[in-house]
């Protein structure tokens, strides 16, 4: 007991780096939630429904009608925003297309006799499918009005037949798998549970090794060392203590996450994927604290070693285990390496979560990083043991 | 007599092993890790072939839809369509099994149907392909029932009017990962702030033995610090351009600038860096400890701020918040690189320039204001 109230009391000195990572969790949680704009759909196939911008120097019929289209099957921006803040958008993908329907592009549409066409105008970042989706898209459409306006309806008719051919839900099915859990398929969209639970190990990595981690390894400082050798405590009964405090610490950095989470995640809060992923949550702070067993024995100044895991380990477990960057994306060898972290397990389990997947099915990603964690530990006590004898 | 100080402060930095270490080693892990994770992924992100299964139509009809669509390419010319004419009845597999993108089922040419087990870009490509074909069904349809606008229909059919122009986005280079490393190069030229943070704890008296003995030498205070100063930025800097070599040299990264200004936004950046540590070194208030914190403060939130771990970040806080960006080391030293990328050498770019060296004067005079020599009571 006395060690684990010395450990609280040496903690108190590392609770800066502790509130400022604790701070930077809750800002990216934030952010995160504020980026999370994307629907989720369980029910069937509905087209992609892009961020675009959109100015209408025209205002004519033609275009107001082309306006509404974009409206209803995309989310259009069309607040005032400068050329570069455009272009910064469109950059970041924020945008997926900014879209002009210039002056007298209506009379132009409407006149069959035009020989200089107006041209609508796109700007997409070609390297990209979606901007090209997207323009195929607006030139079926205004291909297809174009069509039934000039074979004789009129434009509210032509416009709401070149809608009907282009309706997605009259010809597209969305095919759902068996599978022996019943019958599940991949959900469209991510649910905001797992864009805001994806990336907490990060921070909890941080706060863990930026803050936790010092405070034990100033126990390993020989002075130190020397007195509690001296005194009658029992080597175990110290590591035992060190372990439990760092552990409550920990915890309750994993709780404060889960507490935001739950009023965060809306109606998705206890639902059994919600407490999965607070399991898995919980089970990846397990791990880390173990990990930190291991790189206390590093023989290398406090202050040093923890800067360095706090942020280049933690930012490249992230990176590497798809906690940044979805899963998809990673390249095979990224993957391959990522096999040996436990954040890549933890983005597993909640990328299946996010799927419709059970318990059963998570349950092997759990057991993963829990043995991460174990591994170190044993490495980390065998060092411990191993360092005690040389010296 | 100040180069003499300036060749001793240049040796000491290099003795201090742990710093340097710290410094190299960073970008070499991070840059590492970010060249495995997003090289690859706007490739991934384009156009590609997507494989469409087409299944129940006569021999003619498959024969007239496959040759449409291999017909279409794309921007490159390539086929954007591969075809495939499943044997087995047993076509779903395929489409679980991830070998096509969909089934069209193409029994009845005036509605075509389409399967899909996924909700991507390549299942939203080809449901607007098959939205083409059931227009052109309605409008066979349409001149079949009025053939005075037959005509009309057909020739609406084959000459499609062009009302849309493509505009490619602009940027030397559109990867958007690319700001990573960016982030990446902005958050080591803040980091050089604890070469900064170690010029006024070695001449403080009443924090090291180095101190009390620089304190008892007839040197101008202030003119001992500024040379500490650009000892510690030229070992710094020195520390920075081997990110930037890996970067360029090893990784290949297209940055989207030219070298010598990827070189010069660097050296800019690690001079701020430098005297940010420097300024906040000078508060004598606060602990050593407290001092290291609120650089690590700096350098990770400051990093998140700026995109280093989420690349839209940097666009979130300049739409919500923008005066944040401008106050903000990593992030004006991330908009150097990226407005020579999007913008190339223009007002933006000169406009982050301008900030980081003005705060690099202003912060620089700031610690050189607190310095100077002080009388003790006891050390």
């Amino acid at each position: 007991m006395q060690v684990f109230k010395a450990f609280f009391k040496v903690q108190k000195r590392y609770m800066i780096p502790a509130i400022m990572f604790t701070l930077m969790g809750v800002l990216m949680l934030i952010m995160n939630y504020a980026m999370a704009h994307r629907s989720t759909s369980d029910n069937g196939f509905q087209s992609m429904s892009l961020p675009i911008y959109l100015t209408d120097e025209d205002q004519s019929e033609v275009s107001s009608l082309l306006a509404d289209y974009l409206r209803r099957t995309h989310k259009v921006d069309e607040a005032e925003c400068s050329d570069e803040m455009l272009t910064e958008r469109l950059y970041y993908q924020d945008l997926a297309a900014a879209i002009t329907i210039p002056k007298g592009f209506g009379q132009a549409f409407t006149d069959k006799n035009t020989g200089d066409r107006m041209e609508i105008q796109s700007v997409v970042d070609e390297g990209l499918a979606e901007g090209h989706m997207l323009n195929l898209q607006l030139k079926s459409f205004l291909n297809s009005m174009y069509a039934f306006y000039h074979s004789g309806m009129s434009l509210t008719e032509a416009e709401a037949q070149a809608e009907q051919t282009q309706a997605s839900d009259n010809y597209v099915s969305l095919v759902r798998e068996a599978t022996e859990e019943g019958t599940v398929n991949e959900r469209s969209g991510e649910s905001t549970s797992r864009l805001l639970f994806i990336f907490i190990p990060y921070v909890i990595m941080c706060s863990v090794f930026g803050s936790l981690l010092p405070a034990v390894m100033s126990f390993g400082e020989s002075e130190k060392k020397r007195r509690e050798n001296a005194s009658g405590f029992a080597v175990w009964k110290r590591s035992f203590a060190l372990a439990f405090g760092s552990l409550v610490f920990a915890l309750a950095f994993c709780l404060i996450y889960v507490v935001i989470l739950a009023f965060v995640c809306g109606s998705e809060t206890f639902s059994e994927m919600w407490w999965l992923m607070a399991l898995n949550l919980l089970i990846f702070t397990f791990s880390t604290v173990m990990m930190m067993a291991f790189l206390s024995v590093i023989p290398l100044k406090a202050s040093v070693l923890s800067s360095i895991v706090s942020t280049v380990v933690s930012l490249g477990f992230a990176f590497l285990g798809g906690l940044f960057v979805p899963m998809q994306y990673l390249g095979e060898g990224v993957k391959m390496i990522g096999r040996f972290l436990p954040t890549y397990w933890y983005a597993t389990a909640v990328e299946a979560l996010d799927k419709g997947k059970g318990f059963a099915s998570v349950l092997p990603y759990f057991g993963i990083e829990l043995l991460f964690g174990l591994a170190c530990l044993a490495i980390g006590l065998a060092l411990s043991k191993a360092s005690e004898r040389a010296g | 007599m100040y180069f003499r100080v300036f060749i001793y402060r240049l040796k000491k930095n290099i003795h201090d092993r742990e710093l340097i270490l710290w410094s190299l080693l960073f970008p070499i892990l991070l840059g590492t890790f970010f060249y495995a994770t997003f090289s690859s992924i706007y490739g991934q992100m384009g156009v590609q072939t997507y494989r469409v299964a087409l299944v129940n139509g006569s021999e003619e009809t498959t024969q007239f839809v496959k040759t449409t669509l291999e017909g279409i390419r794309t921007e490159e010319g390539a086929p954007m369509f591969e075809v495939v004419i499943p044997e087995n009845a047993d076509e779903q597999k395929l489409l679980f099994e991830d070998e096509v993108a969909g089934i069209m089922d193409i029994a009845n040419m005036g509605d075509i149907q389409l399967r899909i087990a996924k909700d991507e870009v390549a299942q939203n490509v080809l449901s607007h392909v098959v939205g083409v074909f059931r227009r052109n069904a309605v409008l066979t349809q349409r001149a079949m029932q009025d053939p005075q606008a037959a005509e009309t229909i057909t020739k609406l059919m084959t000459e499609e009017p062009e009302l849309l122009r493509q505009i490619n986005a602009a940027g030397e280079n559109k990867d958007p990962y690319v700001s990573y490393m960016y982030a990446l190069l902005a958050m080591i030229c803040v980091m050089a702030s604890n070469g900064g943070l170690q010029v006024p704890i070695d001449s403080q008296a009443n924090i090291t033995q180095q101190g009390a003995r620089v304190s008892l030498t007839p040197v101008n205070h202030r003119m001992y610090e500024l040379v500490s100063l650009g000892a510690a930025s030229l070992i710094q800097i020195v520390c920075t351009l081997v990110g930037v070599a890996l970067i360029r040299l090893v990784f290949h990264a297209n940055m989207g600038c030219s070298d010598a200004m990827l070189i010069l936004v660097s050296i800019l950046g690690t001079l701020l860096g430098c005297s940010l540590g420097f300024a906040l070194g000078h508060v004598s208030s606060i602990r050593k400890n407290t001092k290291e914190a609120i650089l690590l403060l700096f350098v990770t939130v400051g990093g998140f701020l700026s995109g280093l771990m989420a690349h839209q970040v940097k666009l979130l806080v300049e739409k919500s918040f923008p005066l944040l960006n401008r106050i903000n080391p990593s992030a004006i030293i991330h908009d150097a690189f990226f407005s020579l990328n999007v913008f190339g050498m223009g007002e933006r770019f000169y406009r982050s320039l301008i900030t980081m060296v003005v705060m690099t004067v202003v912060l620089t005079a700031i610690g050189l204001c607190m310095s100077g020599r002080r009388s003790y009571a006891s050390i």
